[in-house]
């Protein structure tokens, strides 16, 4: 792997957060539920964070295989399909809905380092692909506490 | 409940209010007292003194359906001494400041008098819980069986909440469920409104996906009948047939006799069950079904953990699986079921409830899973709302003023009546009065009387008397004991022959419908 070639993968992590935050921005001016406006400045301000991570990485030019810690999966955001947006959404496709959106991320970084030839360029997918996958953990544990009520 | 039964031996206060928990949860009371041995501070509230309130750093008796009051003091109490927990209010809660405006016009003085309780008594309760670091609630029917039940409920969580006993290990606010499989059958939609997992009828999403897997075109969205409305509804001729599995209504609903009256003009009543009850003898077919130790499948209890249970025995004479029962019949209605075993079942209630979908019948070797468990990487949930998150968001507080009970004593029902259990018997009494050890044990029901009405009465121990309410009256012998204060009674509802729900009140709950068991007016007179 060349430098140019990291800088690109990473430079395309760092687009994808900007995406991200954006898009949560976005949705949070939109919504009506005062509460998750809140949740999803939230969210943007995560995104906002992971930018500021991949930023970093930029600059140091190199990734090591143990800077994200992406073994934890329960596999939750597999269960349920992609919440449509809208100005009334509720708590729990709110948190679906960006839980979703980090296991999409998860995937098209598998997919990436599946592949690719490079064994180093592979490792930094991989890497990326593990942030990912951390993120989704977070969000599959926010989306456990609100998505099963026992309410009749 | 909110939290595994397991954490209550790490709790620093346990606030037992309407729960008989050493009688009629033996189990979760000994994780009780191994918190007490531990030296946690237990706290008992409940209209007549039962067996763990002997170990309570302070019992209250407050009078039968004054709950709402007795908190609200309590709430006032920590109110006024800044006791809040004021960064989980801000942080984690909403619709505070109405809930605060009526606490802070909340009269001590007036609560002490509404509870019977002394105001300051009101003031340890609040101080202890108040201050604990871990402080948890335990309840039973004893809140729930009220006019003003789901008010009960709103206000342990309001306490709960302002205290920020919430969302943390051995906290929370902790209904004990009646028999061991009330969890479970609630959670397969044994209930009007809802198919497994709570989703609701009324939803198109859960319709089409129960009529797809169950391949049906449609499935009817209308909300079903509550058991007193089903009774109601065979007075107008709109319930015609009915079919009873493992319920003994004659016995365990509200004015039993207008129970009896109703199964009477049924069409075709069918009662499923492992003995002849006082039900099963009224029903057009009986159905023996299995016990627990002629069948394999699953439990899952209080505290939400799906738990398997095994076949221990062989089906008894005519006895058939209850999922086998059904399946023929449905077979011969011509809607074919071919489900091979209890497992096949359980791989469908997964497939279809969200929060059971990490569940299966391997992964329940050993000690259970607690949902919700939504995939088979999921470890499942110990405990609920942890962090101060909600499942709408933020924890809502509700502003609950107390209201009296539907039915309050007066000049010719002078007599506050209560009910419950007793060590020996389980519900209605038709398996434990089966054994004959157990039988032996109490042979027969009877009624609590305070020495002091006793006196009055001229009534001696195991003297028989007349109960009577509005809706009936029964004959019982007396059990002279200071369990009770003067101008309540008790009654266990384990017997048919002194059926003290020929006497209790149909009155139910405005939201979740459950009548007020707990609290009625009756008169005594010596036989």
């Amino acid at each position: 792997m060349d430098a140019k070639q990291y800088e690109e993968a990473i430079r395309d992590a760092i687009a994808s957060e900007v995406e991200a935050k954006e898009f949560y921005l976005e949705i949070s001016k939109r919504i009506r539920n005062d509460y998750l406006k809140e949740l999803f400045l939230g969210f943007s301000k995560e995104e906002a964070t992971h930018e500021k991570i991949l930023t970093a990485l930029l600059e140091k030019g190199q990734i090591k295989s143990t800077t994200f810690n992406g073994a934890r999966d329960y596999k939750v955001s597999e269960t349920i399909a992609l919440p449509e947006v809208s100005e009334s959404m509720d708590l729990k496709d709110a948190i679906g809905l960006a839980m979703k959106n980090e296991e999409i991320a998860m995937h098209k970084y598998e997919t990436l380092a599946g592949n690719c030839d490079d064994p180093e360029l592979k490792e930094v997918f991989k890497n990326l692909s593990a942030m990912e996958r951390d993120h989704k953990f977070k969000m599959e544990q926010s989306f456990v506490k609100v998505a099963y009520p026992e309410v009749w | 409940m909110t939290n595994a039964v397991s954490e209550l031996e790490d709790s620093d206060v346990i606030f037992i209010i309407g729960s008989n928990t050493a009688t009629s949860h033996p189990l979760v009371a000994t994780r009780i007292f191994r918190a007490w041995e531990k030296g946690a501070k237990i706290l008992v509230a409940d209209p007549r003194k039962n067996q763990i309130a002997e170990f309570a750093q302070l019992y209250v008796r407050h009078r039968p359906g004054t709950d709402v009051a007795l908190l609200n003091g309590m709430m006032k109490v920590i109110l006024d001494r800044g006791l809040e927990d004021k960064s989980f209010i801000e942080k984690s809660t909403e619709d505070y400041e109405a809930f605060r405006d009526l606490i802070q016009k909340v009269d001590l003085k007036e609560m002490a008098e509404t509870t019977g309780v002394p105001a300051e008594e009101i003031e340890t309760l609040a101080e202890i819980y108040a201050e604990a670091g871990r402080a948890t609630i335990v309840f039973c029917m004893g809140i729930t069986q009220h006019t003003s039940g789901v008010d009960n409920v709103k206000s342990l969580a309001n306490l709960s909440m302002m205290t920020g006993n919430v969302g943390k290990p051995g906290t929370g606010v902790n209904p004990l469920r009646g028999q061991n499989n009330v969890q479970g059958a609630c959670d397969m939609g044994g209930l009007p409104n809802v198919y497994t997992g709570y989703q609701p009828v009324t939803v198109d999403g859960a319709n089409r996906k129960f009529a797809d897997a169950w391949g049906v075109d449609q499935l009817p969205s209308k909300i079903g009948l509550t058991i007193l409305e089903m009774m109601d509804g065979i007075d107008t001729g709109d319930v015609r047939a009915l079919w009873i599995m493992g319920e003994n209504p004659v016995v365990s609903d509200p004015d039993a006799d207008h129970v009896v009256k109703a199964l009477d003009k049924l069409e075709l009543l069918i009662v499923q069950d492992i003995f002849l009850t006082p039900t099963a003898k009224l029903a057009d077919v009986v159905l023996p079904g299995v016990s627990f130790a002629e069948k394999d499948g699953t439990f899952s209890n209080t505290e939400r953990r799906v738990l398997r249970v095994r076949k221990a025995v062989d089906p008894v004479g005519e006895a058939r699986q209850d999922w086998q029962i059904i399946q023929e019949i449905s077979n011969r209605f011509g809607y074919p079921m071919s489900y091979d075993s209890p497992e096949s079942i359980f791989d469908e209630i997964a497939g279809l409830t969200p929060s059971y979908a990490g569940i299966s019948y391997e992964r329940l070797e050993g000690p259970g899973i607690q949902w919700p468990c939504p995939a088979p990487e999921h470890p499942g949930t110990p405990y609920l709302h942890s962090g101060g998150e909600f499942t709408r968001g933020k924890g809502l507080f509700h502003a609950v003023d107390y209201r009296p009970p539907a039915e309050v004593i007066d000049e010719d029902y002078p007599f506050w009546m209560t009910t419950g259990r007793v060590y020996a018997h389980y519900h209605t009494g038709t398996m434990t009065r089966n054994s004959k050890a157990l039988a032996f044990e109490v042979s027969e029901g009877f009624l609590e009387i305070n020495p002091l009405d006793a006196d009055a009465l001229g009534l001696a121990d195991r003297h028989w008397i007349k109960v009577a309410s509005r809706r009936g009256e029964i004959e019982t012998r007396i059990m002279i004991t200071d369990r009770v204060e003067k101008g309540v009674v008790f009654m266990p509802f384990h017997f048919e022959e002194a059926n003290v729900n020929k006497l209790t009140n149909t009155a139910v709950d405005p939201i979740a419908k459950i009548p007020e068991l707990k609290v009625c007016a009756v008169r005594l007179e010596k036989v």
